[in-house]
C-alpha cells in the first residue's frame, strides 16, 4: 500500500511552541547583554564572539532551535561578525581570521572519522549485522538470567562503540521487549533488563573516538590544536575503565534486580545476509576496524581511514545515493558547530578572558579535571550531551594550556567527552534513556537511582586512576 | 488499399472483393504465392480499384494480374474487367474472376470482349489460386514484358517459356487465322441441342483421328482425381460419370449427370491440376484424348474448334447452374437452422427462467422452514438472558446498599440503565465542557465514562474534593456506571433479539388458517411501534377511516405493513414525514396507503420494484425483509388483492387493496 | 494535545460501547473519538482537525443509517485529514462486492467479522496503529509500550539524535 510518506504531522513538533518563542527571545537577550555591557579586559572581538557564545549556550541549553540548526547559526555569525568577509569592521590589531577556516570546519577531518562511522552503522543496520551479531553473541551466554544480563551489556557496549548508542539501544531493545513482555507484570527483572541497555550503550560509547559525538568534539579540537590522537590510543584510554565500569554496572543490576537464579529463553530470529553487497560490506567493515587499529603501522590517521568505507561502499554500488541521504549529517554539523566555536573563542581571546575569572592556579591539577568533568556531567544531565562538550571542551583546552597548569590538553578534552557521557541520570540526559522509558518497565526512580550511581562511580575512577594509567600505557608524554 | 513502396518491383497485382474477410483471404493467399516480388493490392469496389490504377499508372507500375468478385457495390466484376480492356494501360492485365455466383451472360460478355482469362470458384485452394497465378503471370510476361520474365522467373512456369517463345508469334497467326471459322462455327451451333454438339464433336474426333482406341471402365472406377495433373482429356461415349470434390476433409458430390461428355478439359485448357474427382457411376466408355491428339484433331478440322467450344460452354453453363441451385439450397438450410438455433436459445431462456422462479420459491419455504426453527431455539436462551440481566441488577442494588458512598454507587449505576443514550455529539459537546471546567481531557474521558456529564453533576459527586481522593472515587464511580450500561445493553439487545424473533415467526405464519374479522388498524400499529426505535426523527402522520373488519392472515398482513413501512424509512432515511391514510372504497374492499416523502423512485425503475432482487437500498437485507415488495405482492395476491406503487419525487405511495371477503378458504392456505 | 485519534463508526449504540469499551486500552496514549453515523464521523474529523489530533485509524461499521461504511471510508480517503488514517471495516454483513470496493477504493487495510474478540481487536488495532505511526510521527518513543515495541524501536533507529 502507498501513502504520503511524508511525516509532517502537528504531532511531530515542527511548529514553533511557546516554549520555543520564549527560548528565541532568551538568545536573543544574551546576545545583546556583551553588546550594551562592557567587560573589563575583553576585547572588541571578544565581545562579538561572547554574543554568539551566549546565544549559542542558550539555544543549546533550550533547544528552541535544533541543535544543529545553532550549531549554523554559530558558523554564520562568526563569518559575519569575526571573519575577514565581516560586515562589521573588525578592530585594528586584530588579525581576523579567513571565513574558509569556520566554513571548513563543515570539513573537519574528524568529521570524515565520524562519516565512517555512520557508514558502517547505517550498513550494520540495512543489512541487519547487528541483529545477527547479537545473535550470535549472545548464544554462548545460555539461560541463565545473569548471564544474559552480562551478554547484553557486553554486546550492547561493543556495538554501541561503533554505533550511535541510540541506534545500539533501538536494536538491543527489540531484542529485550520479547523477553520483558514473557516476564510478569512487576518482576523486578523487567526494569533491569530494560535498564541495562541504555546504560551499557553510553558506558561503550566512551570506548572509541567514533562512539558518540563528544569523542569526536574532544579529538577535533586536539586536532585544531595540532594534537594527533589515533583511534588505538583513545581505545586504550578508554575501554579498561568502560569494562570496570560495565562490571560494576553488571554486579549492580543483578543484585537489585532479582536476577539472582532466573532463567530466561532468549530468541532472536534472523540469518546472516549472504548477498553480494552484503558480503562486500562485512569485508568493508571488518577492514575498517582493523586499519583503525593498526594506525601505528600503516600510518594512516584514524579520519583518513574513516573515508575508506566511504569511498569504497559508494563505489561498489553497496551504498546508493539514498543511503548517502539517510546519513545523519545534522550530527556531523553539530560536531562542526562546537568546533566553530571553540576557533572563534581561541582567536579572539575570549577563552583566557572566561578563564581568567577564576583563579584556576590556586586549584590543584585533579581538581580542575574535577570540576570540569562535573559541570560537563551535571550540564550534559539536562542538555545534549554534544552540546555540552561543544561548549566546555575549548574553555577546557585553553584551561590546560595556560600559565601555571599542569594538565596535558589531552586529559582535558578527553575528561569533558567522558563527563558529558556518563551523564544518564534522567530520562532526558540521553536519547537511549529516553529509549529505555518508552518501554514503559522502567521507573524515573530506578533511572535517576542507577544512573546516577553509574555516572558517580564512572568519574571516579576516571578522576583517581585516569592520569596515572594513561601515563603507565604511554598516551601521555 | 496498400500504398507499399511500388516502384520496387514496377508490377502489381489487384485483388476486389466487398466481402473484407474474403478479400483478405485473397490477398494473403496471392501475397503468399508471389512473395514480395510483386505488390498485391486490395480494392473493395470496383470504383476503387480503377481509381488504383489510375494512381499506379501516373506512378509508371503496370497492373500484371486482377482478381475480382463478380458480385460488388456499383460496377461489378465483369463490368470493371472489361473496363481495365478499355484502357490501354491495363489491357494486357491478366484478368481472372473470382466468383461463386456466376452468370453465363456475364462470362461470355467478359470472355467475349477478351477481357476474361480465367475464373476461379469460390473457395478456392491456395495451390490453385497459385497455378492460375503462375500461369497467367507466364502469359503476361512473356507476352507483353519479355525481357522481365528472367526477372520474375520464380513466379513463372518455366515449361511454357520455350513453346511459348517459340509459338508466340506463330500462335498469333494461327489464331487470327482461326478466330474467324471459331466465331463463324460457334455461331452456326447455337441452334443445336447438347447431343448434337457433342455427338458432332465425338464424330469429328474420330473422323479427324480415325477411330481412336475406346477404354472400357466398370462403374466406381476413377478417371481423373482431385489435385492430380490433368494431362488428358477424356469423351464419354456411353454411361454416366459423377464429379465429386474433396473439401474439408469430406467429399461432396457436385454434379451428378451434369458433367457433360467431355472430361478435364477445363483443367487441362487452363494447364491446372483436376478440380474435380470424376467417378464412374454405371460401366463407362471413354475415348482418352492426349492434348496433341486433340491439338491434331482440331487442327485437321477447324470446325472441331466451334463444338469444342460450344461444349465448353454449355458444360460450365449447366455447372454454373447446378452451383447456383446449390448455393440457394444451402442459403435455405442456413436459414432453417438459424430459425432452430434461436427456437433453442428460446426454450433455453424459458428453461433457465422457470428453473430460477423454482430455485426462488424452494429457496422462500427453506427459508421460513429455517427462520421458524432459529425463531423458537433462539427464545429460551433469549429468555434467561434478560431475566439473568435483570437478576444481577437487584443483587447489585442490594450489595451497593452495604457500601461505602453505596448511593453514588447506585445513582451511577443507576444513571446508566435510566438515561436516554445520548448522541455522540452530544457526548462530545458535554465531555467538552467538562474539559473547560476541570481542565483536563483524560479526566474529563473518565468522567464521561463514570456518568458524569455536566458540572452539576461533577459538584454534587465530588464536592470540593480533588487529587487521589476524587480519583479513588471517580475510579469506583467508573465501574459502576460501566456495568450499569452493560447490563442495559444487554436488556436493550436481548429485547432487540426477541423482536427479531417475533417479526420471523409472523412472517413464518403462513399457513395458519385465516382469522376472520381483524382489525386492519392494529396491525398498522403494531408496525409502527416495530419501528419507533429508528424513527425518532419520522413524524406520522395517520388519517385512519373506518374500517370493517376483513377476513385474512394477520401475520402475512403485518409482513406487508413491515416491508412497506421499512423500504418507506429507508428511502426517507429515517427522517420527514410518513403518512398511513386508510378508507373503504366500496362495500367489499378496503384501501391503505403509505405514502413518504422521500427522494421518490425514478420512472424507469417504477415498474421494478415488486421484482425479486430489485432493491434501491444498496444490498441491505434486514432478515425478514430484505426480499421487500416482492413478497408483500405474493401475499396480497394470495389475499385476492392488489398492490400498486406510484411515485414523484418527495411523494412516493404504496396503495394495498384487499377484500373484505378473501378468498383464502376457496383455494386454501 | 496533538494525540493520534482511533475514530469508531457505528450506529448502534450498544455496539459502539463495546468497541468504545475495548479500546480502552489504547486510551493512555491515544485519543478515542465515537460517532454514530456519516455526518458525525465528518464532523469528529474537523473536531479533530481543529485540535492538530491526527487521525491515525478508522474502525468503521459497514452498516451505517444512510450510507455504506465502505461508502464512507472511500469518502475519508480523499479528505487530507484522513487520508493517512489505516482503515477497518468492522461488520458482519458486508457483502464481498462492497469489500472489494473499500479495498480497491479506500485502501481498506483490513476486515474485522462480528462478533470479535478483544485479542484480535487489539491485534489489529496495534499492528495497524504501529504502521500509522511509523509512517507519520516523527518521534515514536511514546508508542513503544502500547503498540508493536520491537518494530517501533527498530524504525526509531534512524530518528533519534545521533548520541
Amino acid at each position: 500500500m502507498t501513502r504520503t510518506a511524508g511525516r509532517s504531522n502537528p504531532v511531530t513538533g515542527s511548529t514553533m511552541t511557546r516554549g520555543r518563542w520564549i527560548g528565541l527571545a532568551v538568545a536573543a537577550a544574551a546576545f545583546t547583554v556583551p553588546c550594551v555591557v562592557e567587560f573589563p579586559g575583553l576585547s572588541v572581538e571578544g565581545h562579538r564572539v561572547f554574543s554568539i557564545f551566549l546565544a549559542a549556550v542558550v539555544l543549546w541549553i533550550t533547544e528552541a532551535v535544533p541543535l544543529h540548526a545553532t550549531a549554523t547559526i554559530i558558523i554564520f555569525l562568526e563569518i559575519l561578525l569575526v571573519s575577514d568577509k565581516a560586515i562589521l569592521a573588525t578592530p585594528e590589531g586584530f588579525t581576523p581570521p579567513s571565513y574558509r577556516t569556520f566554513f571548513a570546519t563543515l570539513a573537519a577531518p574528524v568529521l570524515m572519522l565520524f562519516l565512517g562511522g555512520f557508514f558502517l552503522a547505517h550498513g550494520a543496520a540495512k543489512f541487519n549485522l547487528d541483529r545477527n551479531l547479537a545473535r550470535v553473541f549472545l548464544r554462548p551466554f545460555g539461560t541463565s538470567s545473569r548471564m544474559i544480563l552480562l551478554g547484553l551489556i557486553g554486546i550492547t557496549a561493543v556495538f554501541s562503540m561503533f554505533m550511535s548508542n541510540t541506534a545500539t539501544t533501538a536494536t538491543m531493545m527489540a531484542v529485550v521487549l520479547p523477553i520483558i513482555a514473557q516476564l510478569p507484570p512487576g518482576d523486578r527483572m523487567r526494569t533491569g533488563l530494560a535498564l541495562s541497555i541504555p546504560i551499557a550503550a553510553n558506558v561503550g560509547g566512551m570506548g572509541t573516538p567514533i562512539g558518540t559525538p563528544p569523542n569526536a568534539i574532544a579529538i577535533g579540537a586536539l586536532s585544531q590544536a595540532g594534537i594527533n590522537l589515533g583511534f588505538l590510543q583513545w581505545m586504550l584510554m578508554a575501554v579498561p575503565f568502560v569494562l570496570i565500569i560495565l562490571a560494576v554496572v553488571w554486579l549492580l543490576l543483578g543484585r537489585f534486580y532479582g536476577f539472582a537464579g532466573k532463567t530466561i529463553t532468549l530468541s532472536i530470529d534472523s540469518t546472516f545476509n549472504t548477498t553480494r553487497q552484503a558480503k562486500i560490506f562485512y569485508v568493508v567493515f571488518a577492514g575498517t576496524i582493523l586499519l583503525w587499529l593498526t594506525e601505528g603501522i600503516h600510518g594512516m590517521t584514524s579520519s583518513v581511514v574513516g573515508f575508506v568505507p566511504v569511498v569504497v561502499l559508494l563505489s561498489t554500488r553497496v551504498f546508493s545515493s539514498k543511503d548517502l541521504q539517510s546519513i545523519q549529517w545534522h550530527v556531523l554539523w553539530l560536531v562542526a558547530g562546537g568546533i566553530a566555536l571553540g576557533v572563534g573563542v581561541g582567536k579572539t581571546g575570549l577563552d583566557g578572558w572566561l578563564l581568567g575569572l577564576i583563579q584556576w592556579g590556586e586549584m590543584s591539577p585533579v581538581a580542575i579535571l574535577a570540576m570540569l568533568s562535573v559541570v560537563a556531567l551535571v550540564l550534559s544531565t539536562v542538555i545534549s550531551n554534544s552540546a555540552t562538550a561543544n561548549l566546555i571542551v575549548p574553555l577546557a583546552m585553553t584551561l590546560s594550556v595556560s600559565e601555571g597548569i599542569t594538565i596535558s590538553p589531552i586529559v582535558a578534552a578527553v575528561f569533558v567527552a567522558i563527563g558529558s557521557s556518563l551523564a544518564m541520570a534522567l530520562p532526558i540526559s540521553t536519547p537511549p534513556n529516553a529509549v529505555a522509558m518508552s518501554t514503559g518497565a522502567v521507573r524515573t526512580k530506578d533511572m535517576v537511582v542507577i544512573g546516577a550511581l553509574v555516572g558517580a562511580f564512572g568519574l571516579t575512577v576516571f578522576l583517581l586512576f585516569g592520569q596515572w594509567f594513561w601515563s603507565a600505557v604511554g598516551v601521555l608524554p | 488499399m496498400s500504398s507499399d513502396d511500388n516502384k520496387a518491383t514496377g508490377y502489381a497485382i489487384i485483388c476486389v472483393d466487398a466481402e473484407p474477410d474474403a478479400l483478405a483471404a485473397l490477398r494473403h493467399d496471392v501475397g503468399e504465392f508471389c512473395g514480395p516480388r510483386m505488390d498485391v493490392h486490395a480494392c473493395a469496389s470496383a470504383e476503387q480499384a480503377l481509381a488504383l490504377v489510375e494512381e499506379l499508372a501516373t506512378a509508371g507500375i503496370r497492373v500484371a494480374l486482377i482478381l475480382t468478385e463478380q458480385i460488388l457495390p456499383g460496377i461489378s466484376g465483369v463490368d470493371l474487367l472489361l473496363a481495365f480492356r478499355e484502357r490501354p494501360e491495363t489491357r494486357a492485365t491478366r484478368k481472372v474472376l473470382v466468383s461463386t455466383g456466376m452468370d453465363v451472360l456475364d462470362l461470355s460478355r467478359a470472355l467475349n470482349a477478351g477481357a476474361l482469362h480465367r475464373t476461379i470458384g469460390k473457395p478456392w485452394t491456395c495451390e490453385g489460386l497459385g497455378d492460375c497465378a503462375r500461369s497467367l503471370l507466364t502469359s503476361f510476361f512473356v507476352h507483353h514484358a519479355p525481357h522481365e520474365c528472367d526477372r520474375f522467373k520464380d513466379l513463372l512456369d518455366a515449361n511454357q517459356f520455350p513453346r511459348a517463345f517459340a509459338t508466340a508469334r506463330h500462335q498469333q497467326r494461327a489464331a487470327n487465322l482461326h478466330i474467324k471459322t471459331l466465331t463463324q462455327s460457334f455461331l452456326a451451333n447455337m441452334d443445336m441441342s447438347d447431343e448434337e454438339v457433342e455427338n458432332a464433336l465425338g464424330a469429328g474426333i474420330d473422323e479427324a483421328l480415325g477411330e481412336p482406341p475406346q477404354q472400357h471402365h466398370p462403374a466406381g472406377s476413377i478417371l481423373l482425381r482431385q489435385g492430380e495433373p490433368a494431362d488428358t482429356i477424356y469423351v464419354l461415349v456411353s454411361g454416366n460419370v459423377q464429379l465429386s470434390r474433396t473439401a474439408h476433409g469430406r467429399e461432396v458430390v457436385l454434379h451428378e449427370h451434369a458433367g457433360g461428355r467431355i472430361i478435364g478439359l477445363l483443367s487441362l485448357a487452363r494447364r491446372q491440376r483436376a478440380f474435380y474427382t470424376w467417378r464412374a457411376t454405371t460401366d463407362i466408355t471413354v475415348l482418352p484424348l492426349s492434348l496433341e491428339r486433340l491439338e491434331a484433331a482440331l487442327q485437321t478440322n477447324p470446325v472441331l474448334s466451334g463444338y469444342l467450344v460450344t461444349s465448353l460452354i454449355r458444360t460450365m453453363a449447366a455447372r454454373s447452374k447446378r452451383t447456383a441451385k446449390l448455393l440457394v439450397e444451402v442459403e435455405d438450410l442456413n436459414g432453417k437452422l438459424r430459425g432452430e438455433r434461436d427456437q433453442l436459445a428460446n426454450i433455453l431462456q424459458l428453461l433457465e427462467d422457470s428453473q430460477a422462479q423454482l430455485v426462488e420459491s424452494q429457496k422462500m419455504a427453506t427459508l421460513g422452514q429455517l427462520s421458524a426453527g432459529v425463531a423458537h431455539e433462539l427464545n429460551n436462551p433469549t429468555a434467561a438472558i434478560q431475566r439473568a440481566a435483570d437478576f444481577i441488577r437487584e443483587d447489585l442494588g442490594t450489595l451497593l446498599e452495604e457500601l461505602p458512598d453505596g448511593d453514588k454507587l447506585a445513582a451511577a449505576m443507576r444513571s446508566a440503565l435510566t438515561r436516554e443514550p445520548l448522541s455522540t455529539a452530544e457526548q462530545r459537546k458535554r465531555r467538552a465542557a467538562l474539559s473547560r471546567l476541570v481542565g483536563d481531557d483524560a479526566l474529563a474521558q473518565r468522567l464521561v465514562k463514570a456518568g458524569i456529564q455536566t458540572p452539576e453533576e461533577y459538584r454534587s459527586s465530588f464536592g470540593r474534593s480533588s487529587g487521589k481522593k476524587r480519583d479513588r472515587l471517580l475510579d469506583r464511580l467508573e465501574r459502576y456506571h460501566q456495568l450499569g450500561l452493560s447490563l442495559r445493553n444487554i436488556s436493550t439487545c436481548s429485547k432487540r433479539v426477541i423482536a427479531i424473533v417475533d417479526s420471523l415467526r409472523s412472517y413464518t405464519r403462513a399457513d395458519e388458517t385465516p382469522v376472520a374479522d381483524v382489525n386492519l388498524h392494529e396491525g398498522l400499529e403494531g408496525t409502527l411501534l416495530m419501528f419507533s426505535h429508528a424513527t425518532r426523527e419520522v413524524e406520522f402522520v395517520k388519517e385512519y377511516g373506518d374500517l370493517p373488519p376483513i377476513e385474512c392472515h394477520v401475520g402475512e398482513i403485518n409482513q406487508v405493513w413491515t416491508n412497506i413501512v421499512s423500504n418507506a424509512l429507508q428511502a426517507m432515511h429515517n427522517k420527514g414525514i410518513l403518512r398511513i391514510e386508510t378508507d373503504a372504497p366500496d362495500a367489499d374492499h378496503v384501501r391503505v396507503r403509505i405514502i413518504d416523502n422521500g427522494p421518490g423512485i425514478p420512472p424507469e425503475d417504477l415498474d421494478r420494484v415488486f421484482d425479486l432482487n430489485f432493491t434501491t437500498k444498496q444490498g441491505h437485507a434486514n432478515f425478514g425483509l430484505g426480499m421487500g415488495l416482492t413478497i408483500c405482492r405474493q401475499i396480497v395476491a394470495h389475499h385476492g388483492g392488489t398492490i400498486e406503487a406510484a411515485s414523484q419525487p418527495s411523494r412516493t405511495c404504496l396503495t394495498v387493496v384487499l377484500p373484505v371477503r378473501s378468498q383464502l378458504g376457496s383455494n386454501g392456505g | 494535545m496533538n494525540r493520534v485519534t482511533i475514530l469508531c463508526v457505528e450506529d448502534e449504540p450498544e455496539v459502539r460501547d463495546a468497541l468504545v469499551r475495548d479500546l480502552d486500552a489504547f486510551a493512555a496514549v491515544f485519543r478515542i473519538e465515537a460517532a454514530e453515523d456519516a455526518e458525525d464521523a465528518l464532523t469528529v474529523v474537523q473536531e479533530c482537525a481543529a485540535a492538530r489530533d491526527p487521525i491515525g485509524l478508522i474502525l468503521c461499521d459497514h452498516m451505517l443509517p444512510g450510507k455504506l461504511g465502505a461508502d464512507l471510508l472511500v469518502e475519508l480517503k480523499d479528505k487530507p485529514e484522513t487520508a493517512p488514517a489505516r482503515k477497518v471495516l468492522v461488520t458482519g454483513q458486508a457483502g464481498l462486492e462492497d469489500t472489494i470496493k473499500a479495498v480497491n477504493n479506500a485502501d481498506l487495510d483490513h476486515y474485522i467479522a462480528k462478533p470479535w474478540t478483544r485479542e484480535a481487536l487489539h491485534d489489529v488495532v496495534r499492528k495497524y496503529l504501529t504502521d500509522y505511526v511509523i509512517d507519520e510521527i516523527d518521534d515514536l518513543l511514546p508508542y513503544v509500550s502500547l503498540l508493536d515495541g520491537p518494530r517501533l524501536l527498530e524504525a526509531q533507529k534512524d530518528r533519534s539524535p545521533h548520541e
